[in-house]
């Protein structure tokens, strides 16, 4: 069950931390309670049974701040904890951009749709037959799918609640549920992995555990006989995961905190073009039922949609309110927090325009070059604005799959890359969070065999 | 060492615990056990010319598992009462229901205590204001090294974990675990607003003081800043396939991804990794012995004890070529018939242990390192990298490259950005055509991922010639 932190804890811990001389400060508190089933090879493999709680806070002396959390919710040692803080916070270097906000700029309370309390009746017998039948199907998909990793099914549901020492509370609970399926193909002694997993946060919206299974299955199948294709520049089409991936990266790029660092080929870019100029970016975590959606954001403003790109044209960084300070940019109310650390900055439900055709009639248009299906590495630099990543893809020709190909990375410079998605496809993943179609680049460089 | 003082601030016996276990077993599990831990740590950073983040947290919580066949129930919960304990116990123990045959798993005895951490105080001790003015003195330190040193971020992390390990025949393992680090980062911006990064690290098991003594600061700051200055000179890099000589010490997490986690036992026993079957055969050059050492004093993967109390060893696993053993947990060890050795890792007590590496090394050889060099006609040379990633089953892995150069008639060349190096794990290992003598070791900065929990890790190697490899870039050469 789930059991809330009471907001007046922390209002109660704030007031000790002013009596022991901070001037403002903040608190945040997360309790969430989960289910986990995984099986194998239609055996129960695991079961897992969670609870967990943890508050955090931020206090300020002046111009300086610093934080203390812990998850030990007697009172004795919440007062340790945050008399520290307040101990902490007088021997940090004052930051004229980092402060509380007031109750009144908090803007009125939104809600969201993110609670399905059917989630948390499930249970752990429902959780094991949903990863028992994602399994089966991707193993019934194929002869050639001769073992697994495992398929596992999981739910839980959590309570947040934010509260600021000049009184203002903010709360929101969430639910989400998820199942995954690993399932390993084989061919001639070669043995390929692939997963597939969905997670939401209503039952309803939840697929079939089959159609996970089949999925993840499908995808294991198309990679074998991969081989390395020779090194050449050639067109590249991202599938729509592996997109959304690129996406991730780019708005990684754009935020305040890195910018503020100077750690983004981004900097000094506002109001000049950093995608192709039939791309429009909104920040929006106000979707109902979004897995990144929420009604405030880490320090407490009530969210609110922010148009980051407009026809290729960047209009924003994405920014908390200590980067909207540092950078001289607009508030867009992106802070993320955990319990344990400062604001920082996120994006929320981000998603990219899809085109008007399927991915078939995208690889026709483009005619020949690589579909890139999965990528690994971390090859985003985004300081030098670098793309590198091993990939694994199926190379086509006049629109037409013709063999996988595996072992070879895709690379070029990062900006072109963006600037250069010209063609897309209509397959948007509704419910990922950050979620791109699948699109093309004219020339990326693919280094394989020779 | 017992610390009983976390039994105390949680105002709980051990026999409290031992009851527990007892109740987990007894739905009919053949092995139960409870792991008990409590952690603190600090952070603190400056970033943007400023020491203005610190951050300090304290954390607790018991995880209580069962096994039935190869089956696992666990139960975790921060609230530390003995009811919500039982509740948890109950819980996990369900997973004995309609288990029929009960079997023993084995369990090694607690041996002769040792300390691989040598640390005459608790780092959690030294005073934040010491930590400010260090990171403080470091900043500055690289602001003036170089007029083109544009951003300078560097964090202290510290941290201490103690845990107990409670079994069901009552007995208690402990260990007190200390963690530092020191990381310093640096943007450097030339002359045309190109930007690129250096950095350095430095920490293991072991106290705080010794990587804050302004010499030790000076020298993390240049080393950092060398390397940013170095990239801001960076060519784009060739595509295609050449050999490759890899430096000592970090490069090494190329040999903790493409082989060690393929020698995981969980792969292994499920016929999941591409390692699976080999045993006993040759999957290396005849140069290689690589071991997975839990006993290195001071290494970040030291351990006294595992996460299920196994005491901590250094195990063989490619000895002169041949694949002679793999890492294995009490569970993986117990189904495939052989010895734990001590493999047994979690991020938390909210997960369940796993077969993990711990200090993963290739043992030296007899070439010169710059002999190695001298030997290459064109090829890469790598000094840093910056992560990587492996898929077990396939076998094939990646890595970015943060420090690399071009070797053109064996003499270093220009330095390159943005290269990636791929290849098949089960194959890397047999281009390797010679092995330097200059075995150093990365103590101080692997965390290693699995499942979606983290652990700390160490690497080593010496200087490694390794031939054909593919190098990603975005240059057709």
């Amino acid at each position: 069950m789930l059991s809330p932190i009471d907001p007046n804890l922390l209002s109660d811990l704030l007031a000790v931390a002013k009596r022991a001389g901070a001037t403002d400060g903040d608190a945040v508190a997360v309790a969430q309670v989960s289910s986990d089933a995984r099986v194998r090879l239609g055996e129960v493999e695991q079961v897992v049974r969670a609870e967990e709680h943890a508050v955090g806070f931020r206090v300020f002396v002046g111009d300086r701040s610093a934080m203390v959390s812990g998850n030990d919710l007697r009172r004795e040692a919440l007062v340790a904890l945050v008399e520290h803080a307040v101990a902490a916070a007088r021997q940090m270097d004052a930051d004229p951009h980092s402060r509380v906000p007031k109750g009144d700029e908090l803007g009125e309370p939104t809600v969201v749709q993110r609670h399905d309390p059917a989630v948390a009746k499930l249970g752990t017998t429902a959780l094991i037959d949903w990863a028992q039948r994602a399994e089966q199907a991707a193993r019934d998909a194929d002869s050639q799918i001769t073992n697994t990793e495992g398929a596992d099914a999981s739910a839980g549901e959590s309570a947040v609640a934010w509260v600021s020492m000049g009184g203002a509370i903010r709360t929101r609970k969430g639910s989400t549920v998820s199942v995954s399926a690993v399932p390993i193909a084989e061919r001639d002694g070669e043995m390929q992995v692939d997963w597939w997993a969905d997670t939401r946060r209503s039952l309803d919206l939840m697929p079939t555990p089959e159609s996970i299974g089949e999925k993840a299955a499908t995808r294991a199948l198309r990679r074998l006989g991969g081989r390395p294709i020779t090194t050449r520049s050639v067109p590249v089409v991202f599938e729509g995961p592996v997109a959304s991936r690129v996406l991730g990266d780019f708005i990684s790029g754009l935020s305040g905190a890195r910018v503020a660092r100077g750690a983004s080929y981004l900097c000094d870019r506002l109001g000049t073009a950093v995608m192709h100029p039939s791309l429009t970016l909104i920040d929006d975590p106000l979707v109902p039922w979004g897995l990144r959606s929420r009604s405030f954001d880490g320090e407490g403003f009530s969210s609110q949609r922010t148009t980051v790109v407009e026809a290729g044209v960047l209009k924003t960084y994405l920014t908390n309110l200590r980067t909207a300070s540092r950078i001289g940019c607009g508030h867009t109310r992106s802070a993320s927090r955990s319990v344990g650390s400062a604001p920082g900055v996120a994006s929320t439900h981000l998603h990219m325009a899809p085109g008007d055709d399927d991915l078939a009639a995208l690889l026709r248009e483009i005619g020949t070059g690589l579909l890139v299906t999965a990528t690994m590495g971390h090859g985003t630099d985004l300081i030098t604005g670098t793309y590198s990543q091993g990939a694994t893809g199926l190379w086509f020709e006049d629109g037409e799959i013709q063999f996988p190909v595996n072992e070879v990375t895709v690379a070029g410079n990062f900006d072109q890359l963006v600037q250069g998605i010209s063609a897309r496809a209509n397959d948007v993943d509704p419910w990922r969070g950050i979620s791109a179609p699948s699109f093309a680049v004219d020339q990326l460089t693919v280094a394989g065999a020779g | 060492m017992a610390d009983h003082s976390i039994l105390q601030r949680a105002n709980l016996q051990l026999s409290d615990l031992t009851s527990v276990v007892s109740r987990a077993l007894a739905g009919g599990a053949d092995y139960a056990d409870l792991f008990f831990e409590q952690s603190q740590s600090e952070w603190v950073a400056v970033d943007d010319g400023k020491v203005r983040t610190a951050q300090r947290s304290s954390g607790q919580g018991i995880g209580v598992r069962a096994i039935a066949g190869e089956r696992q129930g666990y139960a975790h919960t921060d609230v530390l009462t003995v009811p919500s304990l039982l509740q948890a116990a109950d819980a996990c123990g369900a997973i004995a229901t309609g288990h029929g045959k009960r079997t023993t798993i084995a369990v090694s005895a607690g041996g002769q205590p040792v300390n691989r951490y040598p640390i005459a105080r608790p780092p959690m001790a030294l005073p934040l204001d010491v930590k400010v003015s260090a990171l403080a003195e470091l900043d500055a330190m690289c602001r003036a090294a170089d007029p083109r040193v544009h951003q300078v971020t560097a964090q202290i992390s510290v941290s201490e974990q103690i845990v107990c390990v409670v079994r069901g025949d009552g007995s208690a393992v402990w260990d007190t675990r200390p963690l530092v680090r020191l990381d310093c980062s640096v943007i450097a911006k030339g002359a045309d607003g190109r930007l690129a990064r250096g950095s350095f690290r430095g920490g293991g098991r072991m106290e705080l003081q010794p990587l804050l003594t302004p010499a030790a600061l000076r020298a993390t700051g240049q080393e950092a800043v060398r390397q940013a200055l170095v990239n801001l000179q960076a060519i784009e890099v060739p595509a295609g396939v050449m050999d490759v000589v890899l430096g000592p010490g970090w490069p090494a997490v190329l040999l903790h991804e493409a082989i060690g986690h393929g020698l995981e036992g969980d792969f292994n026993r499920k016929g999941t990794s591409a390692f699976a079957g080999k045993m006993g055969q040759q999957v290396a050059s005849e140069l290689c012995t690589v071991v997975d050492d839990g006993t290195r004093i001071g290494d970040r993967g030291a351990l006294n004890v595992d996460d299920e109390g196994t005491p901590g060893q250094n195990t063989t696993l490619i000895q002169d070529g041949k694949l002679v053993g793999y890492m294995h947990d009490l569970l993986g060890a117990h189904l495939m018939g052989v010895s734990p050795t001590g493999n047994g890792r979690r991020e938390s007590y909210a997960h369940l242990p796993m077969p993990r590496m711990r200090n993963t090394y290739l043992l030296p050889g007899q070439d010169d390192p710059e002999e190695i060099v001298r030997g290459v006609n064109k090829g890469i040379m790598a000094v840093d990298f910056g992560g990587g990633q492996v898929d077990i089953t396939s076998g094939k892995f990646v890595f970015e490259m943060t420090e690399a150069y071009l070797i053109e008639d064996g003499k270093i060349g220009a330095p390159l950005k943005g290269a990636t190096l791929i290849g098949n794990g089960p194959d890397v290992l047999t281009r390797v055509s010679a092995v330097g003598h200059d075995l150093g070791f990365q103590k101080a900065q692997g965390v290693c991922g699995k499942e979606g929990q983290s652990v700390p890790v160490g690497v080593g190697q010496p200087t490694l010639r390794i031939d054909q490899m593919t190098i990603g870039g975005s240059q057709v050469a």
